[in-house]
């Protein structure tokens, strides 16, 4: 009867090398077409000094690699904007992961209506980038949002996204509201694989409230704290859009990203400038992710 | 079963390379590809779309697109690589950055004639490459200004006329400040509240470059007139240089208007900032009497009083050469055909269409710009007021008249310079050295921009 059952899975479509080539395409042509060819073309291209297609272009060599650090203009540097990055990432990786872990503990919970502040907490998730951005742009108009409302009738007024300073807290602010549900998800997933055994062990030894999330919950949420932050880190030091939608850069909240994006699009269109610091954009995105991966590995020894 | 599974996967491969390459086959010989960066001239567009398709039965339909200008390029970009592009609108800014590279030199009809000359002149309308005639490129539909609308009104409460000089300027600008402080009674009557002095979309921040345009209109053109003409002589003048005294000065100038902008300006949208010189401040009740920006804007006001509009007087004695006063100009809109469109022929009656008179005319009327044509007019007091060539010199926006890949200030580093983050000379120095570092991306353009 084994036997039987064997020879039907040998001649079983789902084991044919051909089929799970065929299946596994789709994915390896979008990767390929969407991911590597840009990267490869990207690479091409900070070697150049084309400006655009179709337009004649020469082969510059190392040139745009060694200027690249000298075509900033007076108001923003490479440097700020580094800085700029490493602000925000900081801010929006540790308050959104702490925050979506809180809800996550809150929601996990049984209590009636959870399933409606689940869904109330992920909806921004799935919300358009430039929903979000214009919706976050009426509430901070500096005249008459509602913001600017309360702080006319407190005698008080600000640019509020004009602001230096006040600007990056406000695009931190955004970028943690409109993704931390995505998070909030995989917390629970996590909170839901942890036996109910070891809750229950747990509690008979004493362990309640902060003992309990701390010497319980937290370590066998290890793995899913992991990924979260890996996706978080990752997310936002190359997050564009959000920032690019409230305010363009303006009032120092240019980061990387936006920056590199500004170099291609202004007057002089130095696409293989551009080139060229999206490679040493990518080589510190790397390097981040492997110093994070190193810690993490470097920990788990450790234990 | 064998049959079935082999459909499957042909199915699966061919949706792979489909979905990866966007689509299958190219840009449909049936349908002809419009893309704008003048969202708000939609309902125009349509029209011509309409009249484009009775015309045109072997067009099914026209696939138009309108996108702002923050988007336009890289929009732009992508439809010029996947080809579904036929007729796109431009404008002198993307002919700096190049887009010229994509027109198709248009076949000379006789509606051409009726367009005037001047209109022709600005910007990179001929393809400076082709041997022999210049080959036309695009064709103007519109121009527009840089441009102080002021509140008649307001003005006339306050006892002040649109300033004709530097400094007549900035004692309206005091007054207008000393009022938002201090309000003013006059009679035992308190006089209408004042917000700031000006206002504009800050947050935006490329607003700030028609402050600079208006200020290099007087400040470079009238001190040193032939500068942008010497371009082509950089490496000979000493004296073509971004760093001189007449740059600072135009710069300083620039700095000194930011000392009379509110803050809160430097967080507003730009598209909400001809509504609040509309209507004032919602929450405070308070008005702005003047707005800097651009004559694209003047049809999308809706302002309950009367609107006037002066060139930013710049200088003590605004009068060139010519004895007349500067206004920094350039071409807002112009349509061109893609030269990698697959229907040439059927695309330039799309421009066509849109140059008939009484096509035209109805554009005119839409957007409130004066007439690129002989036989069209504009009735717009103001628009004309403003268009009045026996009043100003129309000189070329200094944004816009450039070579191509010519280094500008940034929108970032005026914004800057106008919060008093940055002094004239560090923005003067900085646009000079950015002018050095890319001298060998521009200078094969040099005195082309201004080919015919």
């Amino acid at each position: 009867m084994e036997k039987k059952k064997h020879s039907k899975l040998k001649t079983s479509p789902l084991v044919n090398p051909y089929v799970a080539i065929l299946a596994t395409l789709p994915a390896l042509v979008s990767i390929f077409v969407l991911s590597m060819l840009p990267s490869i073309v990207n690479l091409a291209i900070s070697f150049t000094d084309y400006h655009g297609v179709g337009q004649p272009f020469e082969f510059v060599g190392f040139d745009n690699f060694i200027r690249a650090f000298k075509v900033g203009d007076a108001s923003v540097s490479i440097w700020d904007s580094l800085l700029n990055t490493v602000v925000f990432s900081i801010s929006v990786v540790i308050v959104q992961q702490a925050l979506s872990l809180g809800m996550a503990l809150v929601v996990a919970r049984k209590f009636k209506g959870r399933s409606f502040f689940r869904a109330l907490f992920f909806m921004p998730t799935i919300l358009g980038v430039s929903v979000v951005g214009f919706t976050w742009q009426l509430v901070f108009d500096p005249v008459s949002g509602p913001i600017a409302v309360i702080l006319t009738k407190l005698g008080k007024s600000s640019a509020l996204l004009g602001e230096e300073v006040l600007s990056m807290f406000l695009v931190v602010l955004v970028a943690i509201w409109s993704n931390f549900g995505y998070a909030m998800v995989v917390y629970i997933a996590g909170l839901q694989n942890i036996s109910e055994d070891i809750r229950e062990a747990a509690e008979i030894d004493g362990a309640r409230g902060g003992k309990m999330f701390w010497y319980i919950t937290l370590p066998l949420l290890k793995n899913t704290l992991v990924i979260n932050f890996w996706i978080s880190i990752s997310g936002t030091l190359a997050m564009f859009d959000i920032i690019f939608v409230l305010t363009n850069g303006t009032a120092n909240t240019t980061t990387l990203a936006l920056y590199i994006f500004q170099l291609a699009t202004n007057s002089a269109s130095n696409q293989g400038q551009a080139a060229a610091l999206n490679i040493y954009f990518s080589l510190f995105v790397m390097l981040v992710m492997l110093v994070f991966n190193a810690t993490v590995r470097r920990k788990e020894a450790e234990e | 079963m064998k049959k079935l599974r082999a459909l499957i996967l042909s199915v699966l491969v061919g949706a792979t390379v489909c979905g990866s390459f966007a689509s299958c086959g190219g840009p449909s010989k049936d349908v002809l590809y419009v893309l704008s960066f003048k969202p708000e001239y939609n309902e125009f567009f349509e029209e011509v779309n309409k009249i484009f398709l009775k015309e045109n039965p072997s067009i099914k339909s026209v696939d138009y697109k309108a996108v702002d200008t923050n988007n336009y390029n890289t929009v732009f970009s992508s439809r010029v690589q996947s080809k579904y592009l036929d007729v796109f609108t431009s404008e002198v800014t993307y002919m700096m950055q190049g887009t010229n590279a994509y027109m198709q030199p248009l076949t000379k009809q006789d509606y051409m004639d009726g367009i005037k000359a001047e209109y022709l002149t600005r910007g990179s309308f001929y393809d400076p490459s082709a041997g022999g005639e210049p080959e036309l490129l695009t064709l103007p539909l519109e121009q527009v200004a840089n441009v102080v609308y002021y509140d008649k009104g307001l003005f006339a409460e306050y006892g002040v006329e649109a300033p004709e000089t530097w400094s007549e300027f900035l004692a309206v600008l005091d007054l207008f400040k000393e009022a938002a402080e201090y309000p003013v009674v006059q009679n035992g009557v308190a006089l209408t509240p004042i917000e700031a002095p000006i206002i504009f979309g800050g947050k935006s921040e490329w607003p700030t470059m028609t402050v600079l345009n208006s200020v290099v209109a007087d400040v470079v053109e009238i001190s040193q007139p032939e500068f942008f003409h010497s371009i082509k002589d950089y490496d000979t003048n000493e004296n073509i240089r971004f760093n001189n005294a007449i740059w600072q000065e135009a710069f300083d100038k620039v700095k000194k208007i930011g000392d009379y902008v509110d803050n809160k300006i430097w967080g507003l949208d730009y598209s909400f900032a001809s509504t609040y010189f509309s209507i004032g401040n919602p929450t405070t009740g308070k008005k702005y009497p003047m707005m800097i920006d651009g004559t694209w804007s003047y049809s999308q006001m809706e302002a309950t009083f009367e609107i006037g509009a002066f060139a930013l007087p710049a200088v003590e004695n605004p009068v060139n050469g010519e004895g007349k006063k500067n206004l920094a100009v350039k071409t807002g809109t112009t349509l061109s055909v893609f030269n990698g469109s697959n229907k040439k022929t059927v695309a330039e009656k799309y421009l066509e269409i849109f140059f008939r008179d009484e096509v035209y005319q109805k554009f005119v009327n839409f957007t409130k710009t004066p007439s690129v044509k002989t036989t069209v007019t504009q009735s717009d007091e103001l628009v004309n007021s403003i268009f009045d060539s026996a009043k100003y010199t129309f000189v070329e926006a200094y944004d816009s008249r450039m070579p191509r890949y010519f280094p500008l200030p940034s929108a970032s580093e005026i914004s800057s310079l106008m919060k008093g983050d940055l002094t004239a000379k560090s923005v003067a120095d900085s646009l000079q050295q950015r002018v050095e570092l890319n001298k060998k991306d521009w200078e094969k353009y040099t005195g082309l921009a201004h080919t015919k």
